[in-house]
């Protein structure tokens, strides 16, 4: 069997509790030592005399979940992982509030450090998402990845 | 920024025979994306060289990402 892309897009912005209960699911996962999470969190940036207030975002969405099961997979392949979570947010995510959420888990630090910062990397860098700065002057700009 | 700038978000181009082509006949047809930058897929797989097209292709012009 093969196994098929799973959804990694959530509506709307990732809540702290999602995280939390994310976390308390792999309790009874004992063989995990360490965990590394990280979280992408909207920021109020200057733009074009205004503030960033929210970031609306699209993606092709078949393209990204294919994308993202590949990226998935090599991760798997080069770091000695036990599990491994990816969700980012679509549509409207406020300042302040976490729209990246990306969660690693092995044996030991190192392998569930290193593949965090990778994931993140390459989710930045390939994923076809794209983030329109909704600004408080009412107008809009697209993000662009630094 | 690039779907807002189409006549349509979807819509059929006339066959072209490889990526090469297709971009250029896209260029003529919309003068516009010569200074826009973005890349290619075809059936969501991104173009890196010249990929030759039977005409039932999904292809998507895609601006630079910026998830995350």
């Amino acid at each position: 069997m093969t196994r098929k892309p799973k959804n990694i897009f959530v509506e709307g912005p990732i809540s702290s509790e999602k995280i939390a209960t994310s976390i308390q699911n792999h309790s009874s996962k004992t063989d995990i030592g360490a965990h590394s999470i990280f979280l992408g969190q909207i920021r109020a940036d200057e733009k074009e005399g205004s503030t960033v207030r929210a970031i609306d975002y699209t993606a092709y969405e078949d393209m990204a979940l294919e994308k993202a099961f590949e990226i998935r997979e090599a991760i798997f392949e080069k770091y000695p992982l036990t599990c491994m979570h990816i969700y980012h947010s679509l549509g409207e995510v406020k300042v302040g509030e976490i729209s990246l959420f990306v969660f690693t888990s092995s044996k030991h630090r190192k392998a569930a450090i290193n593949a965090c910062e990778e994931l993140v990397e390459r989710i930045k860098k390939e994923l076809p998402v794209w983030g329109k700065e909704l600004l408080e002057s009412e107008e809009a700009t697209w993000k662009e990845n630094t | 920024m690039l779907a807002e700038k189409l006549p349509q978000p979807k819509f059929e181009f006339p066959y072209q025979k490889d990526s090469d082509e297709l971009l250029k006949a896209l260029n003529q047809e919309y003068p516009f994306l010569e200074d826009l930058k973005f890349s290619l897929a075809v059936d969501k797989q991104l173009v890196q060289e010249k990929t030759p097209l039977k005409g039932s292709e999904e292809i998507a012009l895609l601006p630079p990402f910026s998830g995350g």
